[in-house]
Protein backbone atom coordinates (compact mmCIF):
# COMPACT_ATOMS: atom_id res chain seq x y z
CA UNK A 1 0.00 0.00 0.00
CA UNK A 2 1.85 3.13 -1.19
CA UNK A 3 -0.64 5.68 -1.37
CA UNK A 4 -2.58 7.74 1.47
CA UNK A 5 -6.14 9.32 0.95
CA UNK A 6 -6.77 12.26 3.62
CA UNK A 7 -10.68 12.82 3.43
CA UNK A 8 -12.18 15.96 6.22
CA UNK A 9 -15.93 14.88 7.05
CA UNK A 10 -18.53 17.51 8.78
CA UNK A 11 -22.36 16.31 8.24
CA UNK A 12 -21.52 14.73 5.01
CA UNK A 13 -23.83 11.58 5.42
CA UNK A 14 -25.47 11.86 2.34
CA UNK A 15 -22.64 11.62 0.32
CA UNK A 16 -19.60 10.12 2.26
CA UNK A 17 -20.18 6.06 1.55
CA UNK A 18 -20.68 6.70 -2.19
CA UNK A 19 -17.31 8.95 -1.73
CA UNK A 20 -15.41 5.94 0.23
CA UNK A 21 -16.99 3.39 -1.92
CA UNK A 22 -15.02 4.80 -5.12
CA UNK A 23 -12.14 4.62 -3.29
CA UNK A 24 -12.18 1.00 -2.52
CA UNK A 25 -10.43 -0.14 -5.82
CA UNK A 26 -7.31 1.67 -4.89
CA UNK A 27 -6.75 -0.63 -1.93
CA UNK A 28 -5.52 3.21 -0.56
CA UNK A 29 -4.90 3.69 3.26
CA UNK A 30 -7.30 6.02 4.04
CA UNK A 31 -7.27 8.74 7.07
CA UNK A 32 -11.10 10.25 7.81
CA UNK A 33 -10.87 13.32 10.14
CA UNK A 34 -14.00 14.39 11.93
CA UNK A 35 -14.17 18.42 12.31
CA UNK A 36 -16.86 18.84 14.55
CA UNK A 37 -19.60 16.90 12.60
CA UNK A 38 -22.98 16.54 14.71
CA UNK A 39 -24.50 14.03 12.13
CA UNK A 40 -24.14 10.15 10.82
CA UNK A 41 -21.13 10.68 8.94
CA UNK A 42 -18.55 9.56 11.66
CA UNK A 43 -21.22 6.14 12.19
CA UNK A 44 -21.44 5.49 8.42
CA UNK A 45 -17.70 5.48 7.76
CA UNK A 46 -17.17 3.33 11.01
CA UNK A 47 -19.83 0.68 9.57
CA UNK A 48 -18.15 0.50 6.53
CA UNK A 49 -14.99 -0.19 8.72
CA UNK A 50 -13.12 2.82 8.62
CA UNK A 51 -11.48 4.33 11.59
CA UNK A 52 -12.28 7.90 12.34
CA UNK A 53 -10.38 10.78 14.19
CA UNK A 54 -11.55 13.82 15.93
CA UNK A 55 -9.42 16.53 15.33
CA UNK A 56 -10.16 20.16 15.70
CA UNK A 57 -9.62 22.55 12.89
CA UNK A 58 -8.43 25.76 14.95
CA UNK A 59 -9.03 28.14 11.89
CA UNK A 60 -7.09 26.55 9.50
CA UNK A 61 -7.44 23.79 7.22
CA UNK A 62 -4.24 23.64 5.60
CA UNK A 63 -2.97 23.01 8.85
CA UNK A 64 -4.51 19.96 9.57
CA UNK A 65 -4.43 18.60 6.87
CA UNK A 66 -0.32 19.08 6.59
CA UNK A 67 -0.37 17.10 9.84
CA UNK A 68 -2.10 14.60 8.52
CA UNK A 69 0.19 14.39 5.71
CA UNK A 70 2.54 14.21 8.58
CA UNK A 71 1.51 11.30 9.83
CA UNK A 72 1.18 9.64 6.48
CA UNK A 73 3.58 7.03 6.00
CA UNK A 74 3.26 6.29 2.18
CA UNK A 75 5.26 7.58 -0.53
CA UNK A 76 2.05 8.91 -2.55
CA UNK A 77 -0.67 11.35 -1.20
CA UNK A 78 -4.36 12.19 -1.77
CA UNK A 79 -7.48 13.81 -0.81
CA UNK A 80 -10.94 14.12 -1.65
CA UNK A 81 -13.99 15.98 -0.16
CA UNK A 82 -16.60 14.09 1.24
CA UNK A 83 -18.84 15.27 -1.06
CA UNK A 84 -17.19 14.05 -3.81
CA UNK A 85 -16.71 10.40 -5.98
CA UNK A 86 -13.76 9.22 -8.09
CA UNK A 87 -16.10 8.64 -11.19
CA UNK A 88 -13.12 7.10 -13.53
CA UNK A 89 -9.22 6.59 -13.45
CA UNK A 90 -8.52 3.82 -10.74
CA UNK A 91 -6.22 1.99 -13.05
CA UNK A 92 -4.43 5.15 -13.85
CA UNK A 93 -4.03 6.07 -10.27
CA UNK A 94 -2.54 2.35 -9.38
CA UNK A 95 -0.08 2.84 -12.37
CA UNK A 96 0.80 5.74 -11.65
CA UNK A 97 0.95 4.79 -7.39
CA UNK A 98 3.43 1.73 -8.68
CA UNK A 99 6.25 4.49 -9.49
CA UNK A 100 8.57 5.69 -7.11
CA UNK A 101 8.79 9.48 -8.86
CA UNK A 102 8.52 12.37 -7.02
CA UNK A 103 5.74 13.98 -9.04
CA UNK A 104 2.15 15.80 -8.83
CA UNK A 105 -0.44 15.22 -10.93
CA UNK A 106 -3.84 17.35 -11.69
CA UNK A 107 -7.09 15.33 -11.82
CA UNK A 108 -10.26 16.35 -13.67
CA UNK A 109 -13.04 17.61 -11.24
CA UNK A 110 -16.65 17.83 -12.27
CA UNK A 111 -18.94 19.97 -11.00
CA UNK A 112 -22.24 20.26 -12.98
CA UNK A 113 -21.33 21.10 -16.74
CA UNK A 114 -18.02 23.21 -14.85
CA UNK A 115 -14.42 21.08 -14.87
CA UNK A 116 -11.59 22.47 -13.54
CA UNK A 117 -8.13 20.87 -13.01
CA UNK A 118 -6.50 20.31 -8.87
CA UNK A 119 -3.43 18.73 -7.73
CA UNK A 120 -5.20 15.57 -6.19
CA UNK A 121 -2.26 13.27 -6.27
CA UNK A 122 1.50 13.88 -5.21
CA UNK A 123 4.41 12.23 -4.18
CA UNK A 124 6.62 15.22 -3.29
CA UNK A 125 6.69 17.85 -0.52
CA UNK A 126 4.28 19.98 -1.56
CA UNK A 127 2.16 21.09 1.73
CA UNK A 128 -1.39 22.23 1.69
CA UNK A 129 -1.76 26.49 1.41
CA UNK A 130 -4.73 28.54 2.41
CA UNK A 131 -6.40 27.95 5.75
CA UNK A 132 -9.50 27.80 3.84
CA UNK A 133 -10.07 26.30 0.26
CA UNK A 134 -7.16 25.00 0.56
CA UNK A 135 -5.15 23.72 -2.34
CA UNK A 136 -2.04 21.93 -3.52
CA UNK A 137 0.09 24.12 -5.69
CA UNK A 138 2.61 22.92 -8.04
CA UNK A 139 3.38 24.93 -11.26
CA UNK A 140 5.44 21.58 -13.03
CA UNK A 141 2.36 19.21 -11.88
CA UNK A 142 1.72 16.91 -14.85
CA UNK A 143 -1.81 15.71 -16.53
CA UNK A 144 -3.41 12.29 -15.03
CA UNK A 145 -5.95 11.34 -18.59
CA UNK A 146 -8.74 9.65 -17.24
CA UNK A 147 -9.14 10.81 -13.91
CA UNK A 148 -12.17 12.40 -13.31
CA UNK A 149 -13.89 13.26 -9.92
CA UNK A 150 -17.27 14.34 -9.52
CA UNK A 151 -18.05 16.92 -6.71
CA UNK A 152 -21.43 17.46 -5.69
CA UNK A 153 -22.06 21.51 -4.55
CA UNK A 154 -21.10 21.44 -0.80
CA UNK A 155 -23.29 23.19 2.06
CA UNK A 156 -21.40 26.75 2.69
CA UNK A 157 -21.13 27.52 6.08
CA UNK A 158 -20.46 31.23 5.05
CA UNK A 159 -20.18 32.55 8.93
CA UNK A 160 -17.38 29.69 9.95
CA UNK A 161 -15.43 30.80 6.18
CA UNK A 162 -15.57 34.40 6.57
CA UNK A 163 -14.23 34.22 10.43
CA UNK A 164 -11.45 32.48 9.13
CA UNK A 165 -10.90 34.56 6.39
CA UNK A 166 -10.64 37.51 8.44
CA UNK A 167 -8.21 35.89 10.55
CA UNK A 168 -6.06 35.38 7.46
CA UNK A 169 -6.53 38.63 6.31
CA UNK A 170 -4.99 40.02 9.86
CA UNK A 171 -2.10 37.25 9.71
CA UNK A 172 -1.35 38.07 6.32
CA UNK A 173 -2.07 41.56 5.55
CA UNK A 174 -0.41 42.15 1.68
CA UNK A 175 -1.86 39.25 -0.04
CA UNK A 176 -5.11 39.30 -2.58
CA UNK A 177 -5.54 35.98 -1.96
CA UNK A 178 -8.06 36.42 1.56
CA UNK A 179 -9.83 38.97 -0.90
CA UNK A 180 -10.48 36.65 -3.61
CA UNK A 181 -11.57 33.86 -1.56
CA UNK A 182 -14.03 36.23 0.20
CA UNK A 183 -15.66 37.16 -2.57
CA UNK A 184 -16.02 33.93 -3.71
CA UNK A 185 -17.55 32.85 -0.53
CA UNK A 186 -20.08 35.97 -0.72
CA UNK A 187 -21.15 34.61 -4.38
CA UNK A 188 -21.55 31.24 -3.45
CA UNK A 189 -24.07 32.31 -0.76
CA UNK A 190 -25.45 34.83 -2.91
CA UNK A 191 -24.26 38.07 -1.47
CA UNK A 192 -24.35 39.80 -4.50
CA UNK A 193 -24.01 43.48 -3.75
CA UNK A 194 -21.10 42.83 -1.31
CA UNK A 195 -19.66 40.27 -3.51
CA UNK A 196 -19.88 42.89 -6.73
CA UNK A 197 -17.50 45.99 -4.12
CA UNK A 198 -15.44 43.00 -3.04
CA UNK A 199 -14.58 42.12 -6.40
CA UNK A 200 -13.70 45.24 -7.29
CA UNK A 201 -11.37 45.80 -4.04
CA UNK A 202 -9.76 42.77 -5.04
CA UNK A 203 -9.28 43.65 -9.17
CA UNK A 204 -8.33 47.03 -7.61
CA UNK A 205 -5.52 45.37 -6.13
CA UNK A 206 -4.51 42.25 -8.40
CA UNK A 207 -4.82 43.21 -11.97
CA UNK A 208 -3.60 40.23 -13.84
CA UNK A 209 -3.43 36.58 -14.05
CA UNK A 210 -5.61 33.79 -13.54
CA UNK A 211 -7.59 34.61 -10.37
CA UNK A 212 -8.17 38.38 -11.96
CA UNK A 213 -9.51 37.38 -15.46
CA UNK A 214 -12.26 34.57 -13.20
CA UNK A 215 -13.39 37.30 -10.59
CA UNK A 216 -13.93 39.81 -13.51
CA UNK A 217 -15.36 36.90 -15.12
CA UNK A 218 -18.37 35.95 -12.20
CA UNK A 219 -17.96 39.64 -11.53
CA UNK A 220 -19.47 40.66 -14.99
CA UNK A 221 -22.05 37.94 -14.66
CA UNK A 222 -23.51 39.36 -11.41
CA UNK A 223 -23.64 42.76 -12.81
CA UNK A 224 -25.45 41.37 -15.91
CA UNK A 225 -27.78 38.81 -14.24
CA UNK A 226 -28.12 40.35 -11.11
CA UNK A 227 -27.44 44.05 -10.63
CA UNK A 228 -28.62 45.81 -14.11
CA UNK A 229 -25.27 46.93 -14.71
CA UNK A 230 -24.98 46.14 -18.57
CA UNK A 231 -22.60 48.20 -19.58
CA UNK A 232 -20.00 47.61 -17.14
CA UNK A 233 -20.63 44.04 -17.36
CA UNK A 234 -19.51 44.24 -21.82
CA UNK A 235 -16.40 46.25 -20.55
CA UNK A 236 -15.81 43.31 -18.05
CA UNK A 237 -16.56 40.80 -20.57
CA UNK A 238 -14.30 42.15 -23.26
CA UNK A 239 -11.38 42.81 -21.04
CA UNK A 240 -11.54 38.73 -20.28
CA UNK A 241 -12.34 38.55 -23.94
CA UNK A 242 -8.51 40.35 -24.62
CA UNK A 243 -6.51 38.24 -22.23
CA UNK A 244 -8.34 34.86 -23.29
CA UNK A 245 -10.31 35.34 -26.43
CA UNK A 246 -10.65 31.24 -27.05
CA UNK A 247 -12.90 30.94 -23.76
CA UNK A 248 -16.29 30.66 -25.25
CA UNK A 249 -17.79 30.91 -21.74
CA UNK A 250 -16.90 34.80 -22.41
CA UNK A 251 -18.07 35.07 -25.61
CA UNK A 252 -21.46 33.16 -24.49
CA UNK A 253 -21.97 35.64 -21.85
CA UNK A 254 -21.40 38.44 -24.42
CA UNK A 255 -23.93 36.95 -26.20
CA UNK A 256 -25.88 36.39 -23.28
CA UNK A 257 -26.38 40.41 -22.07
CA UNK A 258 -26.94 41.46 -25.57
CA UNK A 259 -29.84 39.24 -25.89
CA UNK A 260 -31.21 40.73 -22.75
CA UNK A 261 -30.56 44.30 -24.01
CA UNK A 262 -32.52 43.00 -27.16
CA UNK A 263 -29.74 43.36 -29.45
CA UNK A 264 -30.43 40.09 -30.99
CA UNK A 265 -28.22 39.61 -33.83
CA UNK A 266 -25.04 40.71 -32.18
CA UNK A 267 -26.20 38.00 -29.56
CA UNK A 268 -26.29 35.87 -32.36
CA UNK A 269 -22.16 36.91 -33.67
CA UNK A 270 -21.16 36.17 -30.04
CA UNK A 271 -22.71 32.94 -29.68
CA UNK A 272 -20.98 32.47 -33.00
CA UNK A 273 -17.65 33.05 -31.97
CA UNK A 274 -18.49 30.73 -28.52
CA UNK A 275 -18.62 27.92 -31.31
CA UNK A 276 -15.70 28.80 -33.49
CA UNK A 277 -13.05 29.66 -31.33
CA UNK A 278 -14.34 27.63 -28.12
CA UNK A 279 -13.40 24.82 -30.37
CA UNK A 280 -9.91 26.02 -31.20
CA UNK A 281 -9.26 26.14 -27.47
CA UNK A 282 -6.20 23.81 -26.06
CA UNK A 283 -8.23 21.24 -24.10
CA UNK A 284 -4.47 21.22 -22.02
CA UNK A 285 -5.04 24.90 -20.29
CA UNK A 286 -5.25 24.95 -16.88
CA UNK A 287 -8.42 27.06 -17.26
CA UNK A 288 -12.01 25.88 -16.22
CA UNK A 289 -14.13 24.88 -18.84
CA UNK A 290 -17.64 25.34 -18.79
CA UNK A 291 -18.76 22.18 -21.39
CA UNK A 292 -22.16 23.64 -22.02
CA UNK A 293 -20.69 27.22 -23.42
CA UNK A 294 -18.88 25.17 -26.10
CA UNK A 295 -21.72 23.57 -28.04
CA UNK A 296 -25.14 23.25 -26.07
CA UNK A 297 -26.18 26.86 -25.05
CA UNK A 298 -24.70 28.82 -27.77
CA UNK A 299 -27.10 26.37 -30.57
CA UNK A 300 -29.65 26.63 -27.94
CA UNK A 301 -29.34 30.74 -27.99
CA UNK A 302 -28.75 30.72 -31.76
CA UNK A 303 -31.93 29.10 -32.58
CA UNK A 304 -34.06 30.57 -29.91
CA UNK A 305 -32.30 33.87 -30.94
CA UNK A 306 -32.39 33.59 -34.85
CA UNK A 307 -36.49 32.52 -34.28
CA UNK A 308 -36.78 36.24 -32.32
CA UNK A 309 -35.19 38.00 -35.55
CA UNK A 310 -37.35 36.36 -37.92
CA UNK A 311 -40.54 37.00 -36.04
CA UNK A 312 -39.64 40.78 -35.43
CA UNK A 313 -39.20 40.79 -39.29
CA UNK A 314 -42.48 39.32 -40.05
CA UNK A 315 -44.74 41.82 -38.11
CA UNK A 316 -42.53 44.44 -38.36
CA UNK A 317 -41.48 44.68 -42.09
CA UNK A 318 -41.38 48.44 -42.60
CA UNK A 319 -38.38 48.14 -39.97
CA UNK A 320 -35.93 46.35 -41.87
CA UNK A 321 -36.77 48.08 -45.09
CA UNK B 1 -5.06 46.32 -21.50
CA UNK B 2 -7.42 48.96 -20.90
CA UNK B 3 -6.87 50.21 -24.17
CA UNK B 4 -7.58 46.95 -26.13
CA UNK B 5 -10.70 46.67 -24.22
CA UNK B 6 -11.77 50.43 -25.12
CA UNK B 7 -10.81 49.49 -28.99
CA UNK B 8 -12.39 46.36 -28.65
CA UNK B 9 -15.65 47.95 -27.30
CA UNK B 10 -15.52 50.57 -30.23
CA UNK B 11 -15.25 47.40 -32.58
CA UNK B 12 -18.28 46.04 -31.25
CA UNK B 13 -20.27 49.52 -31.23
CA UNK B 14 -19.39 49.72 -35.10
CA UNK B 15 -21.54 47.88 -37.79
CA UNK B 16 -18.24 46.55 -39.86
CA UNK B 17 -17.83 43.81 -37.45
CA UNK B 18 -15.23 42.25 -39.83
CA UNK B 19 -12.99 45.01 -39.48
CA UNK B 20 -13.30 44.90 -35.66
CA UNK B 21 -12.56 40.95 -35.52
CA UNK B 22 -9.39 42.08 -38.24
CA UNK B 23 -8.38 44.99 -35.78
CA UNK B 24 -8.57 42.29 -32.50
CA UNK B 25 -6.52 39.57 -34.53
CA UNK B 26 -3.84 41.84 -35.59
CA UNK B 27 -3.43 42.93 -31.92
CA UNK B 28 -3.09 39.26 -30.87
CA UNK B 29 -0.86 38.58 -33.15
CA UNK B 30 1.44 41.91 -32.21
CA UNK B 31 1.41 41.03 -28.48
CA UNK B 32 2.80 37.55 -29.47
CA UNK B 33 -0.82 35.43 -29.17
CA UNK B 34 -0.39 33.65 -32.60
CA UNK B 35 -2.16 30.70 -31.53
CA UNK B 36 -5.43 32.68 -31.02
CA UNK B 37 -4.48 35.05 -33.56
CA UNK B 38 -4.38 32.19 -36.03
CA UNK B 39 -7.85 31.17 -34.26
CA UNK B 40 -9.51 34.42 -35.27
CA UNK B 41 -7.94 33.88 -38.47
CA UNK B 42 -9.84 30.95 -38.90
CA UNK B 43 -13.00 33.12 -37.46
CA UNK B 44 -12.60 35.65 -40.30
CA UNK B 45 -12.85 32.81 -43.05
CA UNK B 46 -15.42 30.84 -41.63
CA UNK B 47 -18.14 34.24 -40.94
CA UNK B 48 -16.77 36.49 -43.72
CA UNK B 49 -15.05 34.33 -46.34
CA UNK B 50 -11.91 36.01 -45.10
CA UNK B 51 -8.94 33.93 -46.47
CA UNK B 52 -6.04 36.62 -45.74
CA UNK B 53 -4.08 35.15 -43.03
CA UNK B 54 -0.97 34.52 -44.71
CA UNK B 55 0.85 36.78 -42.64
CA UNK B 56 0.75 35.21 -39.42
CA UNK B 57 1.25 31.42 -41.37
CA UNK B 58 4.66 33.14 -42.11
CA UNK B 59 5.58 33.41 -38.56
Amino acid sequence: MSLTIQILIKNNEDTIEKCLNSLLPLKANTIIADIGGTDQTATICQKLGYKVEKHSLNNDHSQLRNRLLSQSKTHWQMYLDPHEFLAAGVDEIKDIVKSDVKKSFYIKIAQSTIISKEIRLWSNSIKFINPVYETIKDNSGLETKKCIIYSKQAKIDLSHRLNIIDNWKITNPVSPDPYYYQALSLLLAGNYIEFSALADHYLFREKTGKGSVMMRYHLAMVQAYQLDMIKEAIENTLTCIAHQPLMAEFWCLLGDIHYKIKQYEKAVDFYDNALILGAQRLQSDMWPIDVSKYKDHPIKMIDNTKKIISETKIYHPIKHK
Amino acid sequence: MQSIVESLLLILEKPNVKKGYKEFKNYLQSVGKIYEANAFALLLEKKFDEFDHSDIDKK
